[in-house]
C-alpha cells in the first residue's frame, strides 16, 4: 500500500519570552514626539492636568508594551515537511499554530521574506496555514526563515520572534520535460494504457487520491477507517516492461535530462506499465505503483553524479 | 558590529484601515471638537464638521475625496478665517482654532495609514488643548472619555476587521486601568520647574475678572454679577464670626475726588517691622488657596501678621506676590483681629486727608455739624444709617458732583458708593482716611469644611486715624445694610432678588426669605459636595508643583532631593511596576479542566487504595488493570473512565456529562470496598 512519501518530521517552536524582541514603529516614534511636545506644553503651561494627560498617555504606551509581547508570547509553531513538489510549482510548508492561552490574539502576523499572513486567534485555538515558496530546483529545499509579529494593540510597537529556521524541507522533483518518444518499446505482452490508469477490469492497487479522481474510485473504506483517502487503480495487469535510462536521452544539461526520464516515469506509471530505471550509478529494478512512483522520482530529484 | 545591529527585524506591513476605522477615528474627532465647541465660533464647529461629514460619505458612501486643489483652497480660508476672527494665528484661543480645521482637513485627505496616525495624534494635541481653558474636574472627566475613544479608535487600525469596537474599548480601559500606577509615579515624580519655559503668549491668562487696584463708584458691576471663586480659606481653628470676615486686598489712599487708587508710598515694599498693629483677640491661622488673577495683589484676613514666602509686604498691611498670580496659588497666613498703629507721619496726615474737589454748600454744612458732636465719625454713620439711603446693585448713574449727588440726590448704591463717600466726608470732616478694597463675608462649605469668597463677595470699606487708637475700620454699608455683613452677599442677592429692602428687615421675614424651597436647598447642598470635590482636585492635582513635590520627596526620606536621585527612583519604580504587570500579565493561568481534575482525584482515590496508575498507563489499560485486580470495583471503574474517555477523546463536550463525571468520582469510595472485602467474615 502507499504510504506518505515523507516521513512527517515536524519543527516545534514555541515563543517564549527570550525568543521575543521588540522596537517601536515608526509611528510609534511618531508618538514619542508627540508626547514630548505634549510634555513640552505641559511644562511651559504649567498645566498639572496636561501633565496628568501626558503621563497617562506615556504610561499607556509602557502598558502596551506588554500587551504587544502577550499577543505573541507563548504561541507554539508547528512546522511540518512539505508534500513533494515538482521544480517550478510552489512548495507548500504546512505552518500551524496554536494558541493555549485564554486571551484573544489578533493581528498576529507570519512573515517571510515572500509572504505576510495576519491570523487572528480565539481562546484556545490553532490555525493552520502554509507558507509557499517557489520551487525552482530539483533537490531538497530548506523551509524558509520565518518569524511571528504583531503590533498589536497600539500598532505604536511591534515586536517580532527571533527568526525561525525550521529543519522542515521540501523534496523537489525535477521539472517534468517534453513528452518524447519512450526508449524502447515496452517489453512483450504488452498494452499500452495512455491515459486514466483507473480504467479497466482488474483491480491492481491503491494510490493516495488526487482531485481529479472519480469518486466510485475512492477507497471509502478506508477513509471511514481513518486511514487516508485512496482511490482504487484498475487496469491491466499485465504491463508491459520498460527500462528508463539515462543514456537513452541524448545530449543536453543534465536537467533537461532528468526532466525527459522525469516525464517517461509520470506517463510510465499512468500508463500502468512496469518500469525501472538507470541511472549511470543507479539502478532501480522495474516495478509499478505510487511507492515506486516516488522512489524514482525522489531518486531523479537528489541523484548527484558528481560531474558535469 | 554587535549581535542588535545584525539582528533582522519583522514589522507587519501596513494594512489600509477599514471604514470600521475610519468611522472609529470620526467619532473621537467630533468627541474631541465637542470639547471645544463652546469656546468656538460657529463657524468653525460646522465647518469641521462638514469636513467630518464628507469623510464619512466617501468612507460609507462612496462619495469622491476632495481633490488637491480644493483641499489646498480649503486650508487657505481655514488660515484667513482664523486670522479674521483673532487677528493673529498664535495665541491659545487661535492656536486651538486652527489645531481643529488641521484635524479636519487631515481627516478629510487620508489616504495611508500612517495619515490615520497623525490624524489620532492631532486630536490627542486638541483635547489637551483644552486644559488650556480649564483645568476643572469635569474637564479632566470628560477629556478622558475623549482619549479612550480616541485610544480605541487607534486600537481598531492595525488589527483585522475582525476586532470589534466594543473590544478596542474594554482593551483601552484595561490598559489605562493598569497604566494608572505608572501614571502616577511619572506624575508625582516627574521633576517639575518653576515657570515656563518660554513666554508665554499674551491671551495666557485672559478674561480673569477680580479687583481692580482703582475704584469709581460703579466698577464693581462686573464683580456684583461674576460668581466664579476668588479664593478659598480653610482655617485650622474654629473659623471666625461673619462680621469680622474681612479679607484684605489693598488700601486706596489717593483721590482725584471720584476715583480711588494706590499712592506711591502704598506701593513701597516694606520690612513687616514696619506693621505695628493691636491685637483685640486670638490669633487665627490658615491657608488660602488664591485662584489666578493676573494681578499681584492677594488677600488676608484682617490683619495679616505675616507674610508668606512668595509674597512682599506693602505699608497698609497689604500683601502682594512677588510674581503676578497667574495661576492657582496656596499660602498659609496667619491674622489678629487688630488694627493698624503704624506711626501717620505729619506728610502722610496730610496726604490722606487731600480732598481734591472741595466741598459743595451742603456738605459743608453736614461736615461742619458732625465735627461740632463728640465723634463725627458716630455721627456720619447714624446719617447714613437713618436717612433713607438704600443698598442695590442697580444704583442709578450720579451727576457731576457725585459725592453731593450721592448724599443728597440718590441715595442708593453698594459698597463702593458707600465706601468711597464716607472715606470723602471724613476727609472734608478732617479726620485721615483711605479706602481699602477686598472681600467680604464668604459661604461656608460644610462638604469639605472651608471657606468659599467668589467674586460677587468683592467689597470696599472704609479705614479711618484717630489719634490715640491708630486705623480704625469702618465700614458704612453695615450701617445701610447690615445684612451684607452678617449674612453675605450670596443672602443679600437672594433677598435683593426677591424685592426685599436691605437694612429695614425683620430676622424672621429674612429667614422665611432665606429659607427657600427643598428643592433650591438640595441643590445648594449638591453644590457645595461638587465644589468641596473641585477644592480636592485642586489641591492635589493642579496646584501640585515645584513645591509640592519637594514637600512630597521629603516625606518620602529624600533631605535634599536631587535631580539625579528622583530620575533614578522614577525609572526604577516604573521598572518595578512593569514587572509586577508582567508578572501578571505574561505568566499563563492554566484554567482548572473539570474532567482532568476529576480523574487525577479518581487516580488518587484508588491509588490510595494501593492501586496507583502508572505515568506511562492510558486509562483504558488502567481499567484493565483494576478489573483484574479489583473485580468488585470494574463497574463503577467503568463508567467513570468510560465517561472521562469520552470527554477527553471522544470529542464530547457535554455540560451533563463532565457534572456527571465528576459526581461519579465523589462518591466513588475504592476504600470502602476494600475494608468490606478485608473484614473477617
Amino acid at each position: 500500500m502507499d504510504t506518505a512519501p515523507v516521513g512527517p518530521a515536524a519543527d516545534v517552536h514555541v515563543l517564549g519570552r527570550r525568543r521575543l524582541y521588540m522596537l517601536p514603529t515608526r509611528n510609534g516614534l511618531y508618538f514619542a514626539l508627540l508626547l514630548l511636545v505634549m510634555l513640552l506644553a505641559a511644562v511651559n503651561y504649567n498645566n498639572g492636568l496636561a501633565y496628568g494627560f501626558t503621563f497617562t498617555l506615556a504610561a499607556v504606551g509602557l502598558v502596551s508594551m506588554l500587551y504587544t509581547q502577550r499577543n505573541v508570547s507563548g504561541l507554539r509553531v508547528t512546522v511540518k515537511d512539505a508534500e513533494p513538489v515538482f521544480a517550478g510549482q510552489s512548495a507548500q510548508f504546512p505552518i500551524h499554530i496554536h494558541n493555549a492561552s485564554d486571551t484573544r490574539r489578533p493581528g498576529v502576523w507570519v512573515l517571510s521574506d515572500t509572504q505576510s499572513r495576519c491570523l487572528d486567534f480565539a481562546p484556545q485555538s490553532s490555525r493552520p496555514l502554509a507558507l509557499t515558496v517557489a520551487a525552482e530546483r530539483r533537490g531538497y529545499l530548506q523551509c524558509p526563515v520565518f518569524s511571528v509579529s504583531s503590533t498589536f494593540p497600539f500598532g505604536l510597537l511591534y515586536t517580532w520572534a527571533k527568526p525561525m529556521r525550521p529543519a522542515s524541507r521540501c523534496l523537489v522533483y525535477p521539472a517534468p520535460g517534453p513528452r518524447l518518444p519512450w526508449p524502447h518499446e515496452p517489453a512483450a505482452s504488452q498494452r499500452h494504457h495512455r491515459g486514466q490508469s483507473l480504467d479497466g477490469d482488474d483491480f491492481v492497487g491503491l494510490r493516495t487520491y488526487q482531485p481529479a479522481d472519480p469518486p466510485r474510485h475512492v477507497h471509502w473504506k478506508a477513509a471511514a477507517r481513518g486511514a487516508g483517502w485512496l482511490t482504487k487503480r484498475f487496469g491491466d495487469s499485465t504491463g508491459g516492461e520498460l527500462w528508463l535510462d539515462w543514456a537513452a536521452t541524448h545530449g543536453g544539461r543534465m536537467d533537461e535530462r532528468l526532466g525527459v526520464i522525469c516525464r517517461w516515469v509520470l506517463d510510465a506509471e499512468r500508463a500502468g506499465l512496469r518500469y525501472g530505471l538507470r541511472l549511470p550509478d543507479l539502478e532501480i529494478e522495474p516495478d509499478s505503483g505510487g511507492r515506486h512512483l516516488h522512489r524514482c522520482l525522489r531518486s531523479l530529484a537528489l541523484w548527484d553524479p558528481g560531474y558535469e | 558590529m554587535t549581535r542588535w545591529f545584525r539582528l533582522r527585524t519583522y514589522r507587519p506591513p501596513d494594512r489600509a484601515p477599514d471604514r470600521h476605522a475610519a468611522n472609529g477615528l470620526l467619532l473621537s474627532a467630533v468627541a474631541a471638537l465637542a470639547l471645544h465647541i463652546h469656546r468656538q465660533p460657529l463657524w468653525l464647529s460646522l465647518g469641521v464638521c462638514g469636513m467630518l461629514a464628507w469623510r464619512y460619505l466617501v468612507e460609507n458612501y462612496s462619495w469622491r475625496s476632495p481633490g488637491r486643489l480644493l483641499r489646498w483652497g480649503l486650508l487657505i480660508a481655514a488660515l484667513v478665517a482664523v486670522i479674521n476672527t483673532y487677528g493673529t494665528l498664535l495665541g491659545r484661543e487661535a492656536g486651538i482654532s486652527l489645531l481643529a480645521l488641521l484635524v479636519g482637513l487631515k481627516i478629510l485627505e487620508i489616504r495611508s495609514l500612517r495619515d490615520y496616525f497623525v490624524s489620532v495624534f492631532l486630536l490627542y494635541f486638541l483635547t489637551l488643548g483644552a486644559f488650556l481653558f480649564s483645568q476643572s474636574l469635569i474637564t479632566a472627566a470628560l477629556a478622558m472619555i475623549v482619549a479612550v475613544v480616541t485610544t480605541a479608535a487607534l486600537v481598531r487600525l492595525s488589527l483585522p476587521n475582525t476586532f470589534p469596537a466594543s473590544e478596542g474599548v474594554r482593551l483601552t480601559l484595561a490598559i489605562l486601568w493598569r497604566a494608572i500606577p505608572i501614571m502616577l509615579l511619572l506624575y508625582l515624580l516627574f521633576p517639575r520647574i518653576q515657570g515656563s519655559l518660554w513666554g508665554l503668549p499674551g491671551d495666557a491668562f485672559a478674561a480673569r475678572t477680580g479687583l481692580s487696584d482703582t475704584v469709581v463708584p460703579g466698577s464693581f458691576n462686573a464683580l456684583s454679577s461674576d460668581d466664579a471663586v476668588a479664593f478659598r480659606v480653610h482655617f485650622t481653628g474654629p473659623a471666625p464670626p461673619a462680621h469680622q470676615l474681612y479679607w484684605r486686598s489693598l488700601v486706596l489712599s489717593h483721590t482725584d475726588g471720584t476715583a480711588w487708587s494706590r499712592s506711591g508710598a502704598d506701593r513701597i515694599a516694606v520690612n513687616t517691622e514696619a506693621w505695628r498693629f493691636r491685637g483685640d483677640g486670638p490669633p487665627v491661622s490658615y491657608t488660602v488657596d488664591y485662584e489666578a488673577t493676573g494681578h499681584h495683589w492677594l488677600v488676608a484676613l484682617d490683619l495679616p501678621a505675616m507674610v508668606p514666602a512668595t509674597a512682599i509686604a506693602h505699608p497698609g498691611f497689604v500683601l502682594e506676590a512677588k510674581k503676578r498670580v497667574e495661576q492657582r496659588i496656596h499660602y498659609a497666613m496667619r491674622s489678629y483681629p487688630a488694627h493698624d498703629i503704624s506711626e501717620l507721619t505729619p506728610a502722610a496726615r496730610e496726604f490722606h486727608l487731600r480732598a481734591p474737589r472741595p466741598a459743595s454748600a451742603r456738605i459743608q454744612e453736614l461736615v461742619d455739624e458732625w465735627r461740632r458732636g463728640s465723634d463725627p465719625v458716630d455721627a456720619a454713620l447714624r446719617f447714613f444709617n437713618e436717612q433713607d439711603f438704600h443698598y442695590t446693585l442697580s444704583p442709578p448713574l450720579l451727576a457731576d458732583d457725585t459725592l453731593d449727588a450721592f448724599m443728597f440726590g440718590t441715595r442708593r448704591g453698594y459698597c463702593e458708593h458707600y465706601a468711597t463717600a464716607f472715606a470723602m466726608l471724613m476727609r472734608h470732616t478732617g479726620i485721615p482716611s483711605r479706602l481699602v478694597v477686598g472681600y467680604q463675608g464668604g459661604v461656608w462649605n460644610d462638604a469639605g469644611d472651608y471657606l468659599v469668597v467668589r467674586q460677587t463677595d468683592a467689597h470696599a470699606w472704609t479705614e479711618v486715624w484717630r489719634d490715640g487708637r491708630g486705623w480704625i475700620r469702618v465700614d458704612p454699608t453695615a450701617a445701610v445694610a447690615p445684612e451684607r455683613i452678617e449674612l453675605g452677599m450670596t443672602a443679600l442677592q437672594a433677598l435683593l432678588a426677591q424685592g426685599a429692602l436691605p437694612g429695614e428687615l425683620e430676622a424672621a421675614t429674612i429667614r422665611a426669605l432665606l429659607e427657600g424651597r427643598w428643592l433650591a436647598r438640595q441643590w445648594s447642598r449638591l453644590g457645595m459636595y461638587w465644589d468641596a470635590a473641585n477644592t480636592a482636585w485642586n489641591r492635589w492635582v493642579m496646584a501640585y508643583g515645584p513645591a509640592r513635590q519637594l514637600r512630597l520627596l521629603q516625606s518620602l526620606g529624600f533631605e535634599t532631593p536631587s535631580w539625579l536621585q528622583v530620575a533614578t527612583t522614577l525609572f526604577i519604580g516604573i521598572g518595578a511596576l512593569l514587572l509586577v504587570l508582567a508578572a501578571t500579565l505574561l505568566t499563563k493561568r492554566d484554567k482548572p479542566d473539570p474532567v482532568a481534575a476529576s480523574y487525577r482525584r479518581f487516580c488518587a482515590k484508588l491509588g490510595r487504595s494501593g492501586l496507583a496508575r502508572h505515568a506511562h498507563e492510558g486509562p483504558m489499560d488502567f481499567y484493565q488493570r483494576i478489573s483484574a485486580a479489583r473485580p468488585e470495583l470494574a463497574p463503577d471503574c467503568k463508567r467513570i473512565i468510560g465517561l472521562y474517555i469520552m470527554l477527553r477523546y471522544g470529542g464530547v463536550t457535554r455540560p451533563d456529562f463532565v457534572d456527571q463525571l465528576r459526581w461519579r468520582v465523589r462518591h466513588f469510595t475504592a476504600a470502602g470496598h476494600r475494608a468490606a472485602r478485608t473484614a473477617p467474615p
